[in-house]
């Protein structure tokens, strides 16, 4: 699978974006991960089959630019973004701001809690039910010292 | 001087097969504005990879939609597989691939049922529909299930195909091409959906292009997206995949791309039936994903969709995407109705071929 | 362009067999390989948990201490996953779908598990270091039993038991060579002999029926400086 991911800071996004759109570049998604301390966002561009990922982290309270100037049908992404992670995105083209109203949901922004796993240092028990087995391969904390664990294979 | 109403489009339409809303703006019978809101169907399947380890998590991917259900399941797998380094034997490869197109062909034939139930015309749906039962029955008999088929998995499939099998999946497919021509020609020449599609929803190349739209929807305007051309793990590559275009940009071309994408899958599963290699169809997969992240896509009926993972070494991935095409499909949906008549909105929306549980997850 | 094309096909399908069977009058017939149901051999089946453990609907319950095996067939989802996981081969899927009901019922079954030698208390598992040591015995690598052995001339200490055992019953201590079980939390999945690269993990039985052991692991022989040389083992 072809691709090539290219870190910038959040202020050059918009610059970097539309040098992909002229390029002829097509926009192909725009993800976001919530990690400690604010969000990671991946725009990425696609053309003749090869994917260019930006990647630039935004901390918590701050907000991005829009790239509906460029990408018109970027306000599907950001608009759910938005809508799930609470993340202020600002200047989305009039006509399709929905205002937090584009995903209706039973609680507001959902996914802005950090996940559990991204801090999978501590032994957790698997909780489809109460009462089932532990993950022994998550380092133990009787694990004695020089045991090797962790690693992936 | 005529006045803006509003009119709710869904989430409970007779034509849609899953919710979605739409505000129309009209101005009498025109449709000026469209805004869509979705959510109807949402079950957060992307945060359940924080509590379903990476391998169970195969099957709540391969349930974020029943058509499209083993195109997910083998995204989501070989982005996993991307991530933890694995190659899967041609074998296996070949398989997936002849899963995937036998899913195509399902999902088309669904989709030009609801097109012909769109305009009322019910015993052209119940003859899609019977013809999709014989692909139905086929994915019985080699996975085990009709819809959701949990054959997928992470280093290979779960199944193989015996000699017997293959020469059943070959004759019916045969068999049931020969009905299907019949039904094609019903969908081309008969005069009430000429009337009803021909010219209607028109979406030029360049507004494709500016639209980001994908699939059928994009291919049917003339924008040769497909994927396949440049998958390097299906068997496309050695079956000499070219897509399927049309030029019109209508309801019409688009299901015109639809039926010879039929025809199309179906030369491609006997290609792979002919051609498939001897060998295991899994490898032994150890340990956990290990930190970083993958994308990777496939192109499912409605178009390109992205799978993206991210692992962090555990046993349970730190994140999972999944850009589906109706997603993708939604800014080229809400353009297309703009200046339509209220009477056609429910076939322009059929048309894009709308996946809301994909588009939700 | 006519507009009666589909004139042939209406005038076949008044003549021709339906396309639907009249279930329930006649009843589907399954292939076989459908994935329908989930069955539990309960005379082979040793409480492990591995099935509980794989399944992602949640929707199978095992209960060591009670002796009882559990399923939900309204959670499952015909998946197969507990069937592939299953170390004794206990569980198969079959072709039946589960039939419609009024009430959600599970299916519950009793597993007797194997009179097991008498283990001594559990107090003995709290100060685990303090366990005695018991090496030359538990060498019975082949011989017919059903607790986990290690024959520690092959082993190399990599760790890849105590990895994967859903119970956390293995510890395995690479500065101080020790491998340790702890008996009484082992559940017999048998997952840590099939993931052995070295295949030194197999059935025996230990001398004595201890609640854990722990093994010391020799070094491997190696080519320059001989042992005698009083370098520490450790």
């Amino acid at each position: 699978m072809q691709q090539q991911f290219i870190e910038i800071q959040p202020l050059d996004l918009p610059g970097r974006v539309a040098r992909f759109k002229k390029e002829g570049c097509r926009l192909v998604q725009i993800l976001c991960t919530r990690v400690e301390g604010g969000y990671e966002l991946t725009y990425s561009f696609d053309r003749n089959y090869f994917l260019y990922h930006l990647r630039l982290t935004v901390p918590e309270g701050a907000s991005v630019m829009s790239v509906t100037s460029m990408f018109w049908y970027a306000f599907v992404w950001e608009n759910e973004i938005h809508d799930l992670f609470g993340l202020d995105i600002r200047f989305i083209s009039e006509d399709v701001d929905y205002r937090g109203h584009f995903f209706h949901l039973a609680e507001k922004t959902p996914w802005h809690e950090l996940q559990n796993a991204a801090h999978a240092k501590q032994a957790f028990k698997v909780n489809l039910r109460g009462g089932l087995g532990i993950d022994a391969s998550a380092v133990r904390k009787d694990a004695p010292a020089g045991t090797d664990n962790g690693k992936g294979d | 001087m005529a006045e803006i109403t509003t009119v709710p489009f869904g989430p409970q339409h007779p034509v849609l097969p899953e919710p979605v809303h739409l505000d129309l703006e009209l101005k009498d019978e025109k449709v000026v504005r469209a805004i869509p809101s979705i959510g109807y169907v949402h079950r957060g399947l992307e945060k359940l990879v924080e509590k379903r380890d990476f391998k169970q998590f195969t099957f709540v991917a391969e349930r974020v939609c029943g058509i499209c259900s083993f195109g997910h399941g083998w995204g989501y797998v070989k982005a996993v597989e991307g991530l933890m380094g694995i190659e899967v034997p041609r074998r296996a490869s070949y398989l997936r691939t002849l899963w995937h197109e036998l899913s195509r062909v399902h999902s088309h034939l669904l989709w030009l049922g609801l097109a012909a139930d769109a305009m009322g015309f019910e015993s052209l749906f119940m003859t899609a529909w019977r013809l999709r039962e014989t692909v139905l029955d086929l994915f019985e008999e080699t996975t085990g299930g009709r819809v959701i088929f949990s054959v997928c998995k992470v280093g290979g499939v779960r199944r193989d195909l015996t000699g017997a099998m293959m020469k059943e999946i070959e004759d019916k497919l045969k068999g049931m091409r020969k009905e299907f021509r019949a039904m094609s020609d019903i969908f081309l020449h008969d005069g009430t959906i000429q009337s009803r599609l021909a010219g209607i929803g028109v979406l030029s190349l360049q507004d494709a292009r500016d639209f980001g739209c994908l699939g059928p929807m994009a291919r049917a305007s003339g924008l040769p997206l497909d994927y396949r051309c440049a998958d390097d793990e299906g068997a496309y590559k050695d079956l000499h995949f070219r897509p399927v275009t049309e030029q019109a940009g209508d309801c019409l071309a688009r299901v015109k791309v639809r039926l010879e994408e039929i025809e199309q899958s179906i030369d491609l599963i006997l290609g792979c039936l002919e051609n498939m290699p001897e060998g295991p169809v899994e490898v032994p997969v150890k340990g956990f994903p290990p930190a970083g992240e993958y994308f990777t896509r496939v192109e499912q009926p409605r178009g390109e969709a992205v799978y993206y993972v991210k692992g962090n070494g555990t046993k349970n991935l730190e994140r999972f995407r999944l850009r589906t095409p109706t997603n993708g499909n939604l800014p080229g949906l809400v353009k297309i109705l703009q200046g339509c008549d209220l009477a056609d909105v429910p076939n322009i929306i059929l048309t894009i071929d709308p996946c809301i549980s994909c588009c939700e997850r | 362009m006519s507009y009666l094309s589909f004139m042939k096909q209406a005038l076949g399908n008044l003549f021709k067999k339906p396309a639907t069977s009249p279930y329930p009058l006649q009843p589907k017939t399954f292939e076989e390989g459908v994935r329908g149901h989930v069955e539990n051999d309960s005379s082979r089946c040793i409480l492990c948990g591995m099935c509980m453990r794989t399944c992602p609907a949640g929707a199978i319950t095992v209960d060591r201490k009670t002796g009882l095996w559990r399923l939900d067939p309204f959670s499952c989802v015909q998946c197969a996953a507990c069937v592939e996981n299953c170390p004794k081969k206990c569980l198969s899927m079959k072709p039946e779908y589960t039939a419609p009901a009024l009430k959600k019922e599970a299916v519950e079954l009793q597993v007797v598990l194997p009179a097991a030698p008498a283990k001594p208390a559990l107090a003995g598992k709290g100060p685990a270091k303090a366990a005695p040591a018991a090496p030359a015995a538990a060498a019975t690598a082949g011989a017919t039993g059903s607790q986990v052995v290690n024959d520690v001339s092959r082993c190399i200490c990599c760790g890849m038991c105590q990895r994967n055992c859903p119970a956390g019953a293995i510890t395995v201590n690479l500065r101080e060579r020790t491998w340790r079980i702890d008996l009484a939390s082992c559940v017999n999945c048998d997952t840590c002999i099939t993931n052995c690269p070295r295949k030194c993990l197999s059935l025996g039985s230990y001398a004595g029926s201890p609640a854990e052991v722990t093994l010391h692991v020799p070094r491997p022989k190696v080519n320059k400086a001989p042992a005698q040389k009083g370098n520490p083992d450790a």
